[in-house]
């Protein structure tokens, strides 16, 4: 009986899973993929040595970046999704106790997170067929990816569980991530190289450091790939570090669950703000553009967003810029510049994506899209507000990409000397590469007012599966066709931009009416 | 302002895919008058006043507010109503005074008008005390009252109106039908949709009942009993004390065709007469003309609710 109600939610869950249409989609899509990949690379890799071993590596790959994103969608909201439905309270008035609630709503996750990955298994095995792979590497690089999404889908739980909102458990999650899997690793590097200059490396905190770096999850997928596979120990197998991290992490989200979900994210009682705080007098009245006013001030953040974009992108790129600068004495100001440019665009097309699934995403959310579609405004003119309203969150990063211009004069200088002689090929890539740029944020906006939730992912998961389609087919095409391609490719963008821009017009209303 | 009525729907059809949520709606409102408009869950309600809100196309019919089509005129038409959803829809991070601006202001008010007309609603909803509080600190109750208020603020001709009470605690309830009987004394149309006739029974001018996608009722709230209940009226007389000759000086009345001690504190009796027999009067006159300690006399509103289960048919909608 007492199990009966500890898995109860675990069946429940599981049961939603089986039926919801997401599932036979993701199932298919994954085997799709690789299918793909098998077929064409069949052909491409004929000649070179080793064919279904570099195809297995690239559907590992795409598998590593599939679980990254169910990471921090599926797993974060597992108990942030109950919070924000003010449904928490209700589960907790059943005979549901902490443990059977984290297990109903991790557990299941991770079963549909491993089935994905057991329904590729088989098809994988075509790699065999290639040649270079063998069944036990295939099998081993499975478990490698397994065991990374049992620690994962316990991390996404812990902050789940600690955050209010999904939101917030998804910059949890990243941050955490961060350290585990690239800062970690990164440490364990520099540290190793210093010190091989000087003394070997010892103590807890390098043997904590190394035992990140041993069990990246990238790092065994590559000694595997390109190693020989009795180079892989069983003492290298990933299973012990993951299980005793997952369940730390499992255990730390059970003992936190009655301290963070006592209340639910509306029922829980709030700070009140004073009514007469310095914030809110500094909030000037809206004018003529009051959706504009509305979305700088309230989605953005205003001035104090700005403030905490730039000390984030600041802290970024002042502290990669010094462990350049100490670590490699061989880097420059023009170095140093041209990382301001790099990081600055990553952020802005990060920004991006997230602002293209919030524009609308969160008035729907917010059930507001009624209030907002009901205003006597043709709509074309409240898009228009509303992207004036979220441009300024770009000043930070075109800040740091203009310091980095003036940092690196010789390489904006031979930007432009090159770009006076840039081929047609590399034309298209730049145009190709430059339209992408709108086609994920696209996408997102699109996803935002179709799903509930997970529409950054799905949108960053579509744009990727694109991009590989599409890198494949230019590299199998050979350099004659490769500029037809990248014309055609980038039309094809374009086309699907504008697609793109009147499905989002022609989703407003119907979702503003499902309100 | 034309004589045309505030709103006039012929015809009116709307399906999600096969789903027929309103199947063939005709009535129409008077303006400056408070319509009611009623029906089980799932009656098609929130789909009509959706259409009425512009945010959803006629599939089939017409519909007009003030004589303008609301699909050739939608930014004419969504200048003068108002469309409070049955669901709270707020920007919460807001204060209320912002919350009020921002409407204002994109509804093109300057800053001048703004301040008159926020003043205005937010003491026409009893929440000038509370015009710099954060909206997601305000009870429900009062959440709705800055809901009605940002429909107010820029002063629209109709009110579209979806189960505002919901939710609501007694007091709140109350309070929110003062709010509504005050905004019809200063001019404008309230379109108000709710499954619970008896709510709107003493509020309402006019009513429509929907269920299933179809009218089953439209006319005056008083048209409406004896829409259903053919010849027969109820009323009830409370007296400050037992009054035993009452029931029999009652019963002995011709075309009474029942009368009956109900329970409560004080003594109440419902009279049930054959209103083309006998009147209200006759019934009053024979309690009077027996010494009976009268407190009140009113309709039987209970009849309401008789009739609104006799139009309606039972079970839940597929």
């Amino acid at each position: 009986m007492r199990l009966r109600a500890i898995f109860a939610l675990f069946i429940r869950s599981v049961r939603e899973d089986m039926r919801a249409k997401f599932t036979p989609i993701a199932w298919s899509t994954l085997v799709l993929v690789i299918l793909f990949f098998v077929a064409i690379n069949q052909r491409s890799f004929a000649r070179q040595p080793a064919p279904g071993l570099q195809v297995f590596f690239i559907v590992m790959l795409v598998n590593l970046f599939g679980l990254v994103l169910a990471g921090l969608t599926a797993f974060c909201s597992a108990i942030t999704e109950e919070k924000e439905d003010d449904t928490l309270g209700l589960l907790r008035m059943t005979s549901l106790n902490p443990v059977s609630i984290l297990l109903g709503k991790g557990l299941s996750r991770f079963v549909n997170g491993a089935l994905l990955l057991l329904a590729q298994l088989p098809f994988s095995m075509l790699c065999v067929t290639l040649g270079g792979v063998s069944i036990a590497h295939i099998l081993k690089g499975y478990e490698v990816l397994l065991w990374t999404l049992f620690l994962l889908c316990n991390l996404g739980l812990l902050m789940s569980v600690i955050a209010k909102k999904t939101g917030i458990a998804v910059a949890y999650t990243l941050v955490v991530g961060l350290l585990i899997y690239v800062i970690g690793p990164v440490a364990y590097i520099w540290q190793t190289e210093v010190n091989r200059r000087s003394v070997p490396p010892s103590g807890l905190w390098s043997d904590f450091l190394g035992l990140l770096f041993a069990n990246n999850p990238v790092m065994l997928l590559g000694s595997m790939i390109f190693g020989p596979l009795g180079r892989m120990r069983i003492a290298d197998s990933p299973l012990l570090f993951n299980l005793i991290l997952g369940t730390a992490f499992f255990l730390l989200a059970w003992a936190l669950f009655g301290r963070f979900c006592s209340g639910t994210a509306d029922t829980a009682p709030r700070k009140k703000r004073s009514t007469k705080s310095t914030d809110q007098l500094r909030i000037p009245r809206p004018g003529k553009r009051s959706i504009a006013w509305k979305d700088f001030w309230f989605l953005i953040g205003g001035r104090r967003g700005l403030i905490i974009r730039y000390i984030g992108l600041g802290v970024i790129i002042f502290g990669l810029s010094a462990f350049m600068f100490f670590e490699n004495s061989y880097s420059d100001q023009e170095d140093v510049g041209g990382m301001f440019i790099v990081i600055a665009g990553i952020a802005m097309g990060v920004e991006l994506i997230l602002l293209g699934a919030r524009i609308f995403g969160v008035e729907r959310k917010r059930l507001t899209l009624s209030s907002l579609l009901t205003m006597p405004l043709p709509l074309g003119r409240i898009v228009r507000h509303k992207i004036i309203g979220t441009l300024p969150a770009f000043i930070p990063g075109l800040t740091f990409v203009v310091i980095g211009l003036f940092l690196s004069p010789r390489l904006v200088d031979e930007f432009f000397r090159d770009l006076s002689r840039v081929r047609t090929s590399e034309f298209f890539l730049i145009t190709y590469c430059f339209t992408h740029v709108f086609t994920v944020p696209l996408l997102a906006c699109w996803l935002s007012l179709k799903l509930r939730r997970g529409a950054v992912a799905a949108a960053i998961a579509l744009g990727a599966v694109v991009d590989i389609i599409f890198a494949v087919i230019v590299s199998e095409s050979g350099s004659s066709s490769e500029t037809e391609l990248l014309f055609f490719g980038t039309i094809a963008l374009v086309v699907l931009n504008i697609v793109l821009i009147y499905r989002i017009r022609a989703a407003l209303p119907l979702a503003a009416a499902a309100d | 302002m034309s004589d045309s009525p505030a709103i006039q729907i012929t015809g009116l059809r709307h399906a999600y895919k096969t789903h027929v949520a309103v199947a063939n709606v005709t009535f129409s409102v008077a303006q400056k008058s408070i319509h009611g408009f009623v029906g089980p869950n799932g009656a098609g309600k929130t789909t009509t006043l959706k259409v009425l809100a512009t945010l959803l196309a006629p599939q089939t019919g017409q519909v007009s507010v003030f004589g303008l089509d609301i699909v050739q005129a939608r930014n004419a038409v969504r200048r003068r109503i108002g469309y409070m959803p049955d669901h709270f829809s707020m920007y919460r991070q807001m204060s209320v005074f912002e919350y009020l601006d921002f409407f204002g202001a994109a509804y093109g008010l300057n800053q001048k008008q703004r301040d008159q007309t926020i003043g205005d609603v937010l003491a026409l909803t009893d929440m000038a005390g509370r015009r710099n509080d954060y909206i997601q600190g305000l009870s429900r109750g009062m959440q709705q009252r800055v809901s009605l208020a940002r429909v107010l603020v820029h002063d629209p001709d109709l009110l579209l109106l979806d189960e505002p009470a919901s939710g609501l605690d007694p007091r709140a309830r109350i309070e929110l039908m003062e709010i509504l009987q005050e905004l019809r004394s200063l001019g404008k149309t309230i379109f108000i949709s709710s499954h619970i006739l008896s709510e709107l029974a003493t509020l309402c001018d006019s009513v429509t009942i929907l269920d299933r996608g179809n009218v089953k009722y439209t006319g005056a709230m008083r048209g409406l009993i004896s829409a259903t209940e053919g010849d027969i009226t109820g009323y009830v007389l409370t007296l400050a004390t037992e009054h035993a000759p009452l029931l029999a000086a009652l019963t002995a009345l011709p075309g009474v065709t029942s009368a009956r001690q109900m329970e409560g504190e004080l003594p109440r009796y419902n009279v049930q007469f054959d209103k083309t027999k006998l009147g209200p009067n006759a019934i009053m006159q024979a309690a009077l003309d027996c010494n009976a300690p009268i407190v009140a006399f009113q309709e039987d509103v209970k009849h309401l609710n008789d009739a609104f289960m006799d139009l309606t048919d039972p079970g839940v909608r597929t």
